[in-house]
């Protein structure tokens, strides 16, 4: 019964993840990432370029956490909530979810501090990072799709390292990698959900 | 010792919330017990009742003031909003913890 219960209430977290939206919006914001990056690298020549290249992606990155969450649910309004219904989540944040958020900076200003070669290895720090949280992901919500991102992040990281390629190229790697496998992961949950899930307005 | 302890046990079979306990209607809590709120679409979905039976066990939450229901339009769409009370979050937060402790004394 109690396992009841808890599966319930996980498959109310989950619904989030149904159709799919949450993922080819955090692909594109991803990838997008993942391309100013590279952008970023091929324009140190050049400090003007750099400079808007630096500051284009960390407007990119401030407005699109906010963008993101709004565009993400005014489809739902559209497809997902008519089809499915609607949830409202509470606004508290996870606190095992922020817990687990605290251990990366700490992991990160002990490797600045103890570890300053560990800059070199950037990509790989980055690419299991990625696949850490998107693992937790998976086993917060259910969604064990998420570890396919999550061992595409590392692999990416590993790939990065292995090929010994510039710390930015490299962490641009995982981005934009990660961001075309949750692109994909999300157009193919999307349809999915949208076959499975005729219009139903009305109905309530 | 045992007694005693035996017969704690029964009370809290015998105390359990028996509006909560109600298969139907302990889906509807737990799902509103993890979110703000749910939509009657939602709801009819999660528990696989036709609407007239979801309407009645959604009528006696809301009685017992377990849960708030709002009608709502989203443009021209009607839109049946339900919200677990605090109250009623307490409520089932002890009857979660309850069967938890009971489904720990039971033989495997």
């Amino acid at each position: 019964m109690n396992n009841n219960i808890d599966t319930i209430m996980q498959e109310t977290r989950r619904y989030w993840y149904e159709d799919g939206f949450a993922e080819i919006a955090i692909g594109l914001l991803f990838s997008t990432v993942g391309g100013g990056l590279y952008l970023q690298y091929r324009a140190e020549d050049n400090p003007l370029w750099l400079m808007v290249v630096i500051i284009g992606l960390m407007l990119f990155i401030l407005f699109s956490v906010v963008i993101v969450r709004w565009v993400v649910t005014q489809l739902k309004e559209r497809v997902t909530y008519p089809r499915t219904g609607y949830v409202e989540y509470n606004e508290k944040p996870d606190p095992v979810a922020q817990r687990f958020a605290l251990i990366f900076p700490i992991i990160a200003a002990a490797m600045i501090l103890f570890l300053p070669e560990a800059y070199n290895i950037l990509g790989v720090a980055v690419g299991l990072m990625m696949g850490a949280i998107m693992a937790f992901f998976a086993y917060r919500t259910g969604v064990w799709r998420f570890l396919i991102a999550s061992l595409v992040a590392i692999g990416a990281g590993i790939l990065g390292g292995y090929l010994t390629l510039n710390e930015i190229v490299s962490t641009a790697l995982v981005f934009g990698i990660m961001g075309i496998v949750l692109l994909l992961s999300g157009a193919v949950t999307l349809l999915q959900y949208i076959q499975n899930n005729p219009s139903s307005e009305g109905m309530d | 010792m045992t007694d005693y302890a035996l017969h704690d046990d029964v009370r809290e079979v015998v105390d359990i919330d028996r509006l909560i306990h109600e298969p139907s209607r302990m889906v509807i809590c737990a799902v509103l017990y993890g979110v703000e709120s749910a939509d009657f679409l939602y709801l009819l979905r999660q528990t696989g009742l036709t609407k007239g039976n979801l309407s009645s066990h959604l009528s006696k939450l809301e009685k017992n003031s377990y849960i708030i229901i709002k009608k709502t339009f989203e443009g021209k769409i009607p839109r049946t909003i339900c919200t677990m009370t605090d109250e009623g979050r307490e409520a089932f937060n002890i009857y979660r913890n309850a069967i938890k402790r009971l489904a720990k004394q039971l033989p495997d």
